[in-house]
């Protein structure tokens, strides 16, 4: 059993950095990111490290990158699993709140990406997000505290 | 695969149900911050089998459920459903739509359901982990998570990657089955340890089996020798209690004749008894006798000792003196007495005769001296009445003249006054009539004056009139220039158009010359027409030569400022001449319209080479057509020409036309300037001739004014005057009428004084009356006086006569009554003496007889004393017979009490023998299992214990303890007493057949 583990999880790690190495190089054009193993030694119990360097930046560790580049880093790795291993369907909740115009235009297209394979359910305040959406729906809390669908599918086929 | 719809109730926030429909790809949740999105996220983890209620944001799970707010109540349970289209069999399920629901009761309660069949969360997870949504779901990305995934250890980011890969699934399975494994271990250690401990164990037990053998060997002999004991105690007892049930019996019998005894010494106590209770009446019955007797003497003696005594006592006491005043002597003086009172009787009727004439002595006088009182005080009062008269008289006297006198007075004041008034009169009339005289100088003059006044009037009204004319040709001239130069203004800044041209010309480039308009001069009404015919050459600007021309469009290029048109004046140097050519009626050459200085017009002339300008489209048609080369221009600025034809409504008037305008407005507004400047020199000459005649109107008015004044001020004090004449008047008649009534008042005044005056005299004349004398009237009062004295002093002397008389009749009254008194106590005193003696008789036959029956009483009282005490020795010895009965009772009584308390003891000792031999018994039975019968077995001694215990069986009923199952061990260790335990366990209550046989 302890090799089956193995065998899937070098599998899967390694289409994961693939991914990975893609994706980010798709959301920071110009910078590099790779994942590492800790401990390639055993492949059992190694952690996974996240390496990223933004364009034009020399650092490597993710706490010193900005707030809007570090939820871009994750959003990379969670899109690079989602990619090494697809699901029927993700859903992100407002994943997108911290990035500027240009690194959203950038995600959208991810997104766009992923939703070919996979059914995406997005919770977000950003119009343009909304824009590549299929389907919208507006909730909305009246004064008594209760959440209401007040628009169904606004934008079913728009 | 893909999520199809989400169906919330009761879920967070939604508290009503809600449905989400999901499409593949992309759908979007918005709204603004805190209306419930994160909710729906929260809702498909729920649904998915999530277990933290961290992970959903609340405390405890229960937090998941609507919580109400102010407007609804709080829900009992959350209910979410999510349907998943399985048409590509993604989830091992025989299903092409899977509905898995969640619901959670406030009360605490969790269903899962997977198709409505409810199922536990451990199916759920099974059946999603297949398709990658793991416990972890990391396809749920919420807020925070993304932090999370950056701030994991590489460990934690590892699984988020092996949950991707499905690897959590094996390593579950593997942990699982790990944890099986090390449970059996466990299980399996604890087996081995356990034999180990037995093994361990086996050896002491072995040792333990033995000893425990021996020391059942010495239990029984224990046993055995505690049965002998308890046997031969129980036999001790058994004797000891037949021994006591002997000396009980012979106890008994000695109480049964002690009894009897007792029995006997009472019967013989009560027979004592009975005899003394009748023989006390008889002993009380002589003892009273004796009493009686006794008393009876004493009574006796008594009695003749107080006869002795009282008739001692009436013989002695019969001398009582006879005392007081002989009652005949007091009746003689009472006789001379009453002779006494009546002389006082008569003396009395004197006094009262003396006493009515006095009474009638003083009323006479009283009565004479009021009336003299009464006439003096009348003639008092007539007296003073007539001098109070006369003052009031005199008083009005008086008024009178002075009446008399003030209206004299009055009257001269008058006369003054009218004589002052009539002189005042005569001077205002003088200095009226040398007035009246003045004014008629003075009006004289007046009238020239006014003539004079109303022609410098005249003279100035009109010259005022001409002013005014002047004046508002002057503000309409000025109105006119001023809408001239704002038209000009105007147009001038349409010729500054924002344009090529405009900045070409402010540029200053040399070689420009300047604007074409500017320098052209069209014939009036032409004007459109040569614009027109111009086009936009109309608009230009004019240079030098081509190489101005370049550096101008260059510079329009650097520097952005749009596009213009520049004529070169070279063109015109070497341009051509004018139009030779003949043309049809109504039309004329372009060129020949216009004129001007400067090259301007020469390049016009030369654009406007064969353009001719007709009157009318027709027109234009017409020559056009006869002359191909020619372009025609109508008046109105429409272009034919052979084969094109331009016009339309009036576009923007061209340069040219607005520069011709601005010339027209500049023209007109020279012309009104001139006529406005006209017209204010001939104001100014107004003005000077309006200063005259003002000047001149003026001093007329002044002199006018003069006159007025003098006028009125005669004419005022002309009215004072006359006022002054008038009241001079009014007043002399007024005083005139204030003398004549002043005069007839003095006389009317004088007349009542004449009258008072006489009436005075008259009143004084009258005699005056004698002063009334009171003598007559004091001598009447002092006889009157007298009079009552002596009334008085009569009555007085009546009284004390009176009182005389009553205390002599009191006297006679007293001494009578004291005669009476004496002569009844004599009587009295008699008939007492004569009671003495009867008494002192009776009391001497009382003592004789008492001291005879003495005697007699004596005799008796000595026989009833031996009677008595005859009976008391009787009594006494029958005492002490009972007595000795009594005591001999007694002593059996107590020998009786003793006996029994005896018997009543050793039954108790017996009792308790037997309670001992039951317990013993018991005893044998409980510790040994043996029956005191089953003796007879195993010790030698069992005939003389049956024996015995048969003899005390036949005394009282058999009392051995009933079989018990307690006593089971002891027989199976002694199977020759098998027999009897199996006939007694059949009816384990009933006595021993040891016992009973």
């Amino acid at each position: 059993m302890d090799l089956r583990v193995q065998r899937v999880f070098t599998e899967a790690f390694e289409d994961t950095q693939a991914q990975f190495v893609r994706v980010f190089e798709r959301l920071f054009p110009g910078g590099e990111g790779r994942l590492v193993l800790t401990d390639p030694s055993d492949m059992l119990t190694t952690g996974i490290d996240v390496e990223a360097r933004p364009a034009g930046k020399k650092i490597k560790r993710l706490s010193l990158l900005s707030g809007g580049e570090r939820s871009l880093t994750a959003v990379a790795l969670l899109v690079a699993i989602f990619k090494a291993r697809p699901s029927p369907f993700y859903v992100m909740d407002e994943v997108e709140a911290a990035l500027d115009d240009t690194n959203l235009g950038r995600l959208i297209t991810i997104f766009e990406e992923l939703r070919e394979s996979s059914q995406l359910i997005v919770i977000t305040h950003q119009k343009r997000t909304m824009e590549v959406a299929d389907a919208l729906y507006g909730v909305t809390m009246r004064g008594d505290g209760v959440s209401t669908v007040i628009s169904q599918r606004l934008g079913a086929d728009a | 695969m893909h999520l199809k719809s989400l169906t919330v109730r009761g879920f967070k926030s939604f508290a009503s149900a809600t449905t989400f429909d999901f499409e593949p790809g992309v759908t979007a949740v918005v709204g603004p911050n805190g209306s419930g999105k994160s909710n729906v996220v929260d809702a498909l983890a729920w649904v998915m089998g999530e277990q933290g209620a961290k992970t959903l944001r609340g405390g405890k799970m229960e937090d998941v459920i609507f919580a109400g707010t102010s407007g609804r109540p709080p829900l009992g349970r959350a209910h979410v459903s999510l349907t998943i289209d399985n048409s590509d069999g993604a989830l091992p399920i025989e299903y092409s739509e899977v509905t898995i629901s969640r619901t959670l009761f406030r009360t605490g309660g969790s269903e899962y359901a997977i198709n409505g069949a409810s199922c536990r969360l451990l199916d759920i997870q099974e059946l999603l982990s297949d398709s990658g949504l793991g416990r972890e779901m990391h396809v749920i990305v919420g807020q925070g998570q993304l932090d999370r995934v950056l701030h994991a250890t590489p460990e934690d980011r590892r699984g988020f990657i092996e949950e991707a890969a499905g690897i959590l699934k094996h390593r579950r399975r593997k942990e699982r089955t790990v944890r099986k494994l090390e449970a059996m271990q466990a299980n399996l250690q604890r087996l081995t340890d356990l034999t180990g401990e037995l093994r361990r164990q086996l050896t002491p037990l072995g040792k333990q089996a033995e000893v425990a053998r021996r020391a059942q060997r010495v239990q029984f002999d224990v046993r055995d020798a505690r049965a002998r004991l308890l046997a031969d105690d129980l036999v001790q007892l058994q004797l000891a209690l037949e021994q006591d049930v002997a000396d009980e019996a012979a106890l008994k019998a000695r109480r049964g004749v002690v009894e009897h005894e007792l029995e006997t010494g009472r019967r013989q106590q009560a027979a004592l008894e009975q005899m003394a209770a009748e023989a006390t009446p008889r002993l009380n019955a002589a003892r009273d006798t004796w009493y009686q007797l006794s008393a009876a003497r004493e009574r006796l003696r008594s009695l003749g000792s107080l006869a002795r005594e009282r008739s001692r006592l009436l013989g002695s006491a019969d001398a009582a003196p006879a005392s007081g005043r002989d009652p005949e002597q007091l009746e003689r003086q009472a006789a001379r007495v009453r002779e006494e009172l009546a002389e006082l009787e008569r003396t009395i009727l004197d006094r009262r005769s003396a006493l009515e004439a006095a009474t009638s002595a003083k009323a006479g006088a009283e009565q004479a001296a009021t009336a003299e009182d009464q006439r003096l005080t009348a003639q008092l009062r007539a007296a003073a009445d007539r001098r109070e008269g006369l003052a009031r008289l005199a008083g009005q006297v008086a008024a009178a003249r002075s009446r008399v006198e003030s209206a004299q007075a009055e009257l001269g004041r008058l006369r003054e006054s009218l004589a002052a008034g009539v002189e005042r009169r005569a001077r205002a009339q003088e200095e009226f009539t040398a007035l009246e005289n003045q004014v008629a100088g003075v009006e004289e003059g007046e009238e020239s004056l006014d003539a004079d006044y109303e022609d410098a009037s005249a003279a100035l009204e009109a010259v005022l009139d001409d002013i005014a004319r002047l004046k508002s040709e002057v503000n309409e001239g000025i109105r006119k220039r001023d809408a001239l130069a704002a038209r000009r203004d105007a147009l001038k800044l349409g010729l500054d158009r924002k344009d090529g041209a405009r900045h070409v010309l402010q540029s200053g480039v040399a070689g420009i010359e300047g604007s074409v308009a500017g320098e052209l001069a069209v014939e009036p009404g032409y004007e459109t027409a040569i614009a027109a015919a111009l086009g936009e050459a109309s608009d230009a600007v004019l240079v030098r030569d081509a190489e101005t021309a370049a550096t101008v469009l260059q510079l329009l290029k650097d520097d952005d400022a749009g596009r213009a048109t520049l004529l070169l004046r070279s063109a015109a140097e070497a341009g051509q001449g004018r139009n030779a050519d003949s043309l049809p009626a109504g039309a004329q050459w372009a060129g020949d319209l216009i004129g001007g200085s400067g090259p301007g017009p020469d390049v016009a002339r030369h654009l406007l080479f064969g353009t001719a300008i007709v009157e009318d489209i027709a027109a234009a048609i017409a020559l056009a057509s006869s002359r191909p080369r020619i372009s025609a221009v109508t008046r109105a600025g429409d272009i034919l020409t052979a084969v094109s034809a331009t016009g339309g409504s009036a576009k923007a008037p061209s340069l040219l036309e607005v520069q011709a305008a601005v010339d027209d407005a500049a023209q007109q507004l020279a012309v009104v300037t001139a006529a406005i400047e006209q017209n204010r020199f001939a104001l100014a000459g107004a003005e000077a001739r309006r200063a005259e005649a003002q000047e001149r109107a003026d001093a007329a008015l002044d002199r006018l004014h003069e006159s007025d004044a003098r006028l009125a001020a005669v004419a005022e004090r002309l009215g004072h005057l006359n006022s002054v004449l008038r009241s001079a008047a009014g007043e002399s008649d007024r005083l005139a009428a204030s003398l004549a009534k002043a005069e007839a008042n003095v006389a009317s005044e004088q007349e009542a004084l004449a009258a008072v005056a006489a009436r005075l005299a008259a009143a004084q004349e009258a005699p005056v009356e004698q002063e009334p004398s009171t003598g007559h009237r004091d001598a009447l009062a002092r006889a009157a006086s007298s009079a009552r004295a002596a009334e008085v002093e009569a009555r007085l002397a009546l009284r004390s006569a009176e009182e005389q008389l009553a205390a002599t009749r009191n006297r006679v009254a007293s001494l009578e009554r004291a005669a009476a008194t004496e002569r009844r106590a004599r009587e009295e005193a008699a008939e007492r003496a004569r009671r003495r003696r009867i008494q002192a008789r009776r009391a001497a036959a009382v003592v004789a007889a008492v001291e005879a029956a003495l005697r007699h009483v004596d005799v008796s009282v000595a026989i009833a004393a031996t009677e008595r005490d005859r009976a008391e020795e009787n009594r006494e010895l029958r005492e002490q017979g009972l007595k000795d009965v009594r005591s001999t009772n007694d002593a059996l009584a107590r020998e009786l009490a003793e006996l029994t308390d005896n018997v009543h003891r050793d039954e108790l000792a017996r009792a308790r023998q037997r309670a001992q031999i039951e317990a013993l018994e018991t005893r044998s039975v409980d510790e040994l299992g043996i029956t005191p019968d089953a003796w007879s077995a195993t010790t030698g001694r069992t005939c003389r214990c049956r024996s015995r215990q048969r003899k005390v069986g036949t005394n009282g009923p058999p009392c051995g303890p009933p079989w018990t199952p307690a006593g089971k061990k002891s027989w199976k260790e002694n199977p020759s007493t098998g027999q009897s335990r199996k006939s007694g366990s059949g009816k384990p209550n009933a006595t021993s057949p040891a016992w009973a046989g």
